[in-house]
């Protein structure tokens, strides 16, 4: 291998090391971690409280994915968003940007170091889930294992676009709030009136996520009256769509983001 | 300097004829035709210099004449629109990671990841550098002792004081045993008794074979730190030579003497009739003489003002303070 990179690849190595250090000694995975466990806690207190949890492996694990791509924004928007803007905000960028270390490096390691945060929360949540219904329902739907995929893929697109956001703002708060606005409703809110006017929403990030709980349940596109002799479409993306569409943000945004964080100028 | 995790004393070898590359083994640092524009305003225009290998080079200017701008770019923090800079034979314009390998920097004053210790941040940046384990273990507690932070080496950075944070900054700069150290206002917003301990270690390094380019507003550091002065207004040169040279060039010595009792005219007509003084008028609460000659006359000069009865409080070399207001001046 060229010296060049070899050297490059060990840099990313140390960065994503010390950047894993900083979200392990952070809050914010902490805030994630905690909602993770607060969401698997209250759905398994509802169920119980209101006559039990599902015997069916399939029934079971759709009820705990059901929110999980809200809660993955949620965590995106912790730990990435802030990601790039903080090394502007807080200054720390005069003490690393003068070493001998290329911007992409640099860029590649933080990036690194997010998605493995914020996947090794998802997974440990997917195998909480799994294990209780190895417990309860005496099994597991191998679709979950699909379920988890999905999820991951929506993790990588929404954190480009966060670590986009990041690049774009000057302070981390600014592009938290506008990475968790943008995912949460803006993008929601244009999905269903598009669904309105029958118009597939290919473009949304969202709409993708929708396939993480559909991989499991299995639902199709159907229309349904909406009174006056109107109809309104129910699309869920099949999941060819999904994966393209979660690819594309992930490799869009992220491309844009490296390009940004390198011309930026302290 | 590290290469591959192995220590390589003060042999750095220039690359030969590649692209982007100089070899001036003389010159660490050079710059040729460095320019910077924000839309209509240039901040570096056309500016050329190059730093003399083991000087201590004080780099000075007023506010906006683009002094930061200058070292910015050196240090990769901000492109150039034109122009070359270079850094031990590379272009940092050009190639950024090889030309700041043998660099160590302070920037203003960087904030540290609060999460991390000394110890850890140094082990990071020594790390990024390619130091090797064996060489982190020895040279980061000889660093923070050098620095006088050993007894902070494993507390979180988030609870340092300014001066502390500059103590650990200059730390991580001098760590990877650079030959060239690049440092923007070091003292800049640190109380007196934190500029007192950053000059005391800046003053250390003299004795080492370092090259040095730092940027101050402080004309007493400079000329107490500095073997050579390079001046600059609206991003262009207006003099680089020695520090010796530059105080010497307004023609004569100017020195401000303080005495006892309010300076009377009575006294400053007594100063002008002492050998070797031109001139002398008070200003304020001292009185400035014109001297000819150079710090043997100084000791004559205050001699004889003793021996005339008067008691002298302090006597100051104020040339430098003289040659660049008057510089700035004409560079107007």
């Amino acid at each position: 291998m060229n010296k060049g990179i070899k050297d490059d690849l060990r840099q990313i190595g140390v960065v994503t090391q010390y950047e894993l250090y900083k979200h392990i000694r952070s809050r914010r995975l902490l805030i994630f971690a905690g909602l993770m466990a607060l969401l698997f806690i209250l759905i398994t207190v509802l169920y119980i409280y209101f006559g039990g949890l599902p015997n069916d492996p399939s029934e079971f694990m759709s009820s705990y994915v059901a929110f999980i791509s809200l809660l993955i924004i949620v965590g995106v928007s912790l730990l990435c968003a802030p990601a790039i803007a903080s090394e502007f905000e807080e200054r720390t960028a005069l003490l690393l940007f003068p070493r001998p270390i290329k911007r992409t490096s640099f860029f590649v390691g933080k990036v690194l170091a997010c998605y493995i945060v914020c996947g090794v929360t998802i997974i440990a949540y997917y195998l909480a889930c799994m294990l209780l219904s190895f417990i309860v329902a005496g099994g597991v739907d191998v679709k979950a294992l699909g379920s988890l995929g999905m999820a991951l893929l929506f993790m990588l697109g929404a954190g480009g676009f966060a670590f986009l956001m990041s690049a774009l703002f000057k302070k981390g708060s600014t592009a938290v709030i506008i990475t968790i606005a943008m995912l949460l409703l803006v993008l929601g809110m244009i999905e269903g009136i598009m669904m309105f006017f029958n118009v597939e929403p290919l473009f949304s990030l969202t709409y993708a996520s929708l396939d993480i709980m559909n991989i499991i349940e299995g639902n199709v596109t159907q229309q349904m009256a909406i009174g006056g002799g109107m109809y309104m479409t129910l699309f869920y993306p099949s999941h060819l769509v999904s994966v393209t569409i979660m690819l594309s943000y992930f490799a869009v945004t992220t491309a844009l983001s490296a390009f940004l964080f390198k011309r930026r100028e302290f | 300097m590290y290469i591959n995790g192995q220590k390589v004393l003060n042999e750095y070898t220039f690359p030969v004829a590649e692209v982007g590359n100089i070899s001036d083994s003389d010159n660490p640092i050079v710059i040729e035709n460095l320019s910077k524009t924000y839309g209509a305003f240039t901040a570096v225009n056309d500016l050329t210099l190059s730093v003399k290998k083991n000087s201590f080079t004080g780099f000075l200017g007023p506010n906006g004449a683009g002094k930061s701008t200058t070292l910015k770019i050196l240090t990769n923090l901000i492109r150039a629109s034109s122009g070359s800079a270079y850094l031990n034979g590379i272009d940092v314009t050009k190639n950024a990671k090889d030309a700041l390998m043998n660099v160590g920097t302070v920037v203003e004053t960087p904030e540290f990841y609060s999460y991390l210790t000394p110890v850890e941040t140094m082990t990071y940046i020594g790390r990024i550098n390619g130091m090797s384990k064996e060489s982190l273990s020895s040279s980061i507690p000889e660093m923070l002792e050098k620095m006088k932070m050993e007894e902070w080496a494993d507390k979180r950075i988030g609870t340092f004081s300014k001066g502390m944070r500059q103590r650990i900054a200059l730390g991580q700069a001098l760590l990877t045993d650079p030959s060239v150290i690049i440092l923007d206002e070091p003292t800049s917003g640190l109380d007196p008794r934190g500029m007192v301990e950053i000059r005391e270690i800046l003053k250390s390094l003299k004795t080492h074979n370092l090259t040095i380019l730092m940027s101050s507003h402080m004309l007493y550091e400079v000329s107490d730190l500095c073997d050579r002065i390079a001046m600059i207004n609206h991003g262009k040169l207006l003099v680089h030579d020695t520090t010796e040279a530059i105080m010497n060039s307004a023609g004569a010595r100017i020195v401000k003497i303080r005495l006892l009792n309010e300076p009377t005219q009575a006294a400053v007509n007594e100063i002008s009739g002492l050998s070797n003084v031109i001139n002398a008028h008070i200003d304020g609460g001292s009185i400035d003489v014109r001297l000819k000659g150079d710090d043997k006359e100084q000791a004559v000069l205050l001699k004889d003002i003793t021996a005339l009865g008067m008691d002298v409080c302090s006597i100051t070399n104020d040339n430098l303070e003289t040659v660049y207001l008057n510089l700035i001046k004409e560079s107007r």
